[in-house]
C-alpha cells in the first residue's frame, strides 16, 4: 500500500476511536504512525497535530515523559505551516503535565509564557489558561480561588479548537465544589455534567465519579437520604468490576473513588476483594491517602463505630461502639491506615514546598489525629 | 531466563548500568551484541537533537533537559548474538556468574554501546575504560604466565 492522505486519515480516525474507548496507549501507537508518515509526506501542520495528540494520548496512558517528547515537538514546529491552536493547544498540555512534577514557579512561568503569546497573537484562548490556573491553585489546596479560576474558564470558554471539553471543565468545578463543601453548587454541576451524555469512555467515567462525590456530600449532610439512593454504589460496585478486566484499567482517582463510595456503604467485602485483584501501590499522595481512609474505615466498621468520610471533612468521631468488636482485626486496620498515612505524610513533604502550600501535611495530620482516636478505642479494648 | 542471560544482567546491575537483556541469533553474525533502537531511545535522540540546536527556550528547555536526562537512565535493551563465537562460549560456562567473567560480560555490553557509537555516555564511556585497563591486565597476565 502507498502511504497516502487517505492512510494519514484513517490512521488518525483509528486513534480518536482508541481513545473514545479509553484504549490510550494503543492511541499513542495510532498517532505515532500519522506522525511519522505525516513527516514522509511533508505535510507539517498534519505532523504537529498528529503529535499533539500523541502526546496527549500518552500522557492518559501514563507515559509522561513520553508525552513530554511528543508535546514538545509539537510547540516547536515553525509558525507558517502549523496551526497556532495546535501549538497552543501543546503548551496547555506540557502545563498539565508540568502541575504534576514541577515546582509552582515553573507552572506558573509557563502560564505567564501561555499569555504573553496569547497579547502578542491576539487570539481569543485564555479560558485554557484560566482553567490551567484554577488547576494549579486546586493543587495548592486553594480552593476558593481554583473555583474562581474554574468558573470564569467556563465562563470563558468557546466551542471550537483550542478548546477543553464541556465534561472537563464541569469535572473541575464539580471536584473543587467538594472541597469547597459546597452540596448545593455539586448537585447542580453534576446534573449539568450528566445532562451532557458524553460518549467517551473517559468522560462517561467523569459523569460517574460527579456522581459519586454528589452520593457522598449527601451522605455527610443527610445519612438517611443518600441511604436511600443505591444507584451510586450499584455504580461503583459496576466500575471496579468491569476495571479489574480492562487491560488498561485507567485513572487510579476514579477507582479510588468509586472504593470511597463501597467504604461508606460498608461493603468492605467488595473492597478487599478488588484491591486483592488489582492492588493499588502507595506511589502517590492521593493513592497512599485513599488506602489510609480506607482501612481506617475498615478499623472503625471493625469496632462498630459509626462510618466518617474524613475525605470530605468529617473531623470528629462519635462513641458508638459494638458489644463485641474484633479488636485484632481492628489493629491490623489501624496499623495498615498508619502505613497508607506514613507515606502521604512523605509525599506531603514533597508536594507542598513544590506548589508552595501547607495543604498537604495539614490533611496528613488531621488524618493522623483520626486514626489517633480510633487506635486508642482498639487500645483500650485490647487492654 | 538462561544462565549467561541472569549473568550478563547481574554484572550490568552491580556496574550501574541497567539492561534488559535478550538473545537472538541475527545478521551480521560478527557483531556479538547490539542495542536496540526502541520508541525510548528514539525519544532520547530527539529531545538530544532539539537541544543541541537549542529551539526551546527557558523553561520548556529546562522540561527537555530533564526528560532527555530520565530517558538516559532507562535500561537498554540489549540483544546478544547466538551466532557470535564468544557469547557462544559464555554460553557454554558452567559458572557465568564466577567473578572472573563479569568484565567479559560487561565488555559485551560496552562494545555494543561502541558499536552504536551515540550511545556511549560519559559516565559509560569512564567505566568502560576501568574495565579495559583491568582486562589488558588479566591478559597480560595469562600472557607472561605463558612466557619461558
Amino acid at each position: 500500500m502507498i502511504p497516502d492522505r487517505p492512510t494519514l486519515a484513517r490512521l488518525r480516525e483509528q486513534a480518536a476511536q482508541a481513545r473514545r474507548m479509553g484504549h490510550y496507549a494503543q492511541a499513542a501507537q495510532w498517532e505515532r504512525q500519522a506522525v511519522e508518515l505525516a513527516g514522509a509526506l511533508g505535510l507539517a501542520g498534519e505532523r504537529t497535530r498528529a503529535l499533539l495528540w500523541e502526546g496527549y494520548s500518552l500522557r492518559h496512558a501514563g507515559q509522561a515523559d513520553l508525552a513530554l517528547v511528543a508535546l514538545l515537538q509539537a510547540v516547536n514546529e515553525p509558525a507558517p505551516a502549523v496551526d497556532p491552536a495546535d501549538r497552543f493547544s501543546a503548551l496547555i498540555a506540557i502545563v498539565h503535565l508540568s502541575l504534576e512534577r514541577k515546582p509552582a514557579r515553573f507552572c506558573r512561568a509557563l502560564l505567564e509564557q501561555g499569555r504573553r503569546d496569547l497579547a502578542e497573537s491576539r487570539q481569543p484562548w485564555s479560558a485554557l489558561l484560566d482553567f490551567l490556573e484554577g488547576e494549579l491553585a486546586f493543587r495548592q489546596g486553594d480552593f476558593a480561588a481554583a473555583w474562581n479560576w474554574h468558573e470564569r474558564a467556563w465562563a470563558g470558554r468557546r466551542d471550537a479548537h483550542p478548546q477543553l471539553t464541556p465534561a472537563t471543565h464541569l469535572w473541575a468545578l464539580c471536584r473543587t465544589a467538594f472541597r469547597r463543601c459546597a452540596p448545593d453548587e455539586l448537585e447542580r454541576l453534576t446534573h449539568q455534567l450528566r445532562e451532557l451524555r458524553p460518549n467517551s469512555t473517559l468522560e462517561q467515567q467523569l459523569v460517574l465519579r460527579a456522581q459519586w462525590l454528589h452520593w457522598r456530600a449527601h451522605s455527610f449532610a443527610a445519612p438517611s437520604v443518600s441511604s436511600a439512593d443505591s444507584a451510586p454504589v450499584e455504580q461503583a460496585r459496576a466500575f471496579l468490576t468491569a476495571v479489574a478486566g480492562e487491560r488498561e484499567p485507567g485513572d487510579v482517582g476514579a477507582r479510588l473513588e468509586a472504593l470511597r463510595v463501597l467504604a461508606l456503604a460498608g461493603d468492605g467485602e467488595r473492597i478487599d476483594a478488588h484491591l486483592r485483584c488489582l492492588p493499588l501501590s502507595l506511589d502517590t499522595f492521593e493513592t497512599a491517602l485513599g488506602l489510609g481512609d480506607l482501612a481506617l474505615s475498615r478499623a472503625r466498621a471493625t469496632l462498630g463505630l459509626p462510618v466518617i468520610d474524613a475525605d470530605y471533612g468529617a473531623t470528629t468521631i462519635e462513641a458508638i461502639a459494638l458489644a463485641a468488636p474484633d479488636f485484632g482485626q481492628a489493629a491490623a486496620r489501624v496499623s495498615e491506615a498508619q502505613r497508607g498515612y506514613q507515606e502521604a505524610e512523605r509525599f506531603a513533604e514533597e508536594q507542598d514546598p513544590r506548589l508552595e502550600t501547607g495543604w498537604y501535611g495539614d490533611t496528613v495530620r488531621q488524618r493522623l489525629a483520626l486514626l489517633e482516636l480510633t487506635a486508642s478505642r482498639v487500645q483500650s479494648g485490647t487492654r | 531466563m538462561p544462565p549467561l542471560l541472569r549473568a550478563v544482567d547481574r554484572a550490568l546491575t552491580d556496574a550501574e548500568a541497567p539492561a534488559r537483556t535478550q538473545i537472538r541469533q541475527f545478521q551480521p553474525a560478527h557483531l556479538s551484541a547490539v542495542v536496540l533502537s526502541g520508541q525510548r531511545l528514539t525519544a532520547f535522540d530527539q529531545m538530544e537533537q532539539m537541544l543541541e540546536k537549542s529551539l526551546l527556550v527557558n523553561e520548556l528547555a529546562e522540561l527537555a533537559g530533564e526528560v532527555r536526562d530520565r530517558l538516559r537512565r532507562q535500561p537498554l535493551d540489549l540483544l546478544l548474538n547466538a551466532a557470535h563465537p564468544l557469547v557462544q562460549r559464555l554460553g557454554e560456562l558452567a559458572d557465568p556468574d564466577h567473578p572472573r567473567y563479569r568484565l567479559v560480560l560487561t565488555g559485551l555490553y560496552y562494545s555494543a554501546l561502541l558499536n552504536a557509537r551515540h550511545r556511549l555516555t560519559p559516565a559509560a564511556a569512564r567505566q568502560f575504560h576501568t574495565d579495559l585497563q583491568a582486562l589488558l591486565a588479566a591478559h597480560l597476565d595469562l600472557q607472561t604466565r605463558h612466557d619461558p
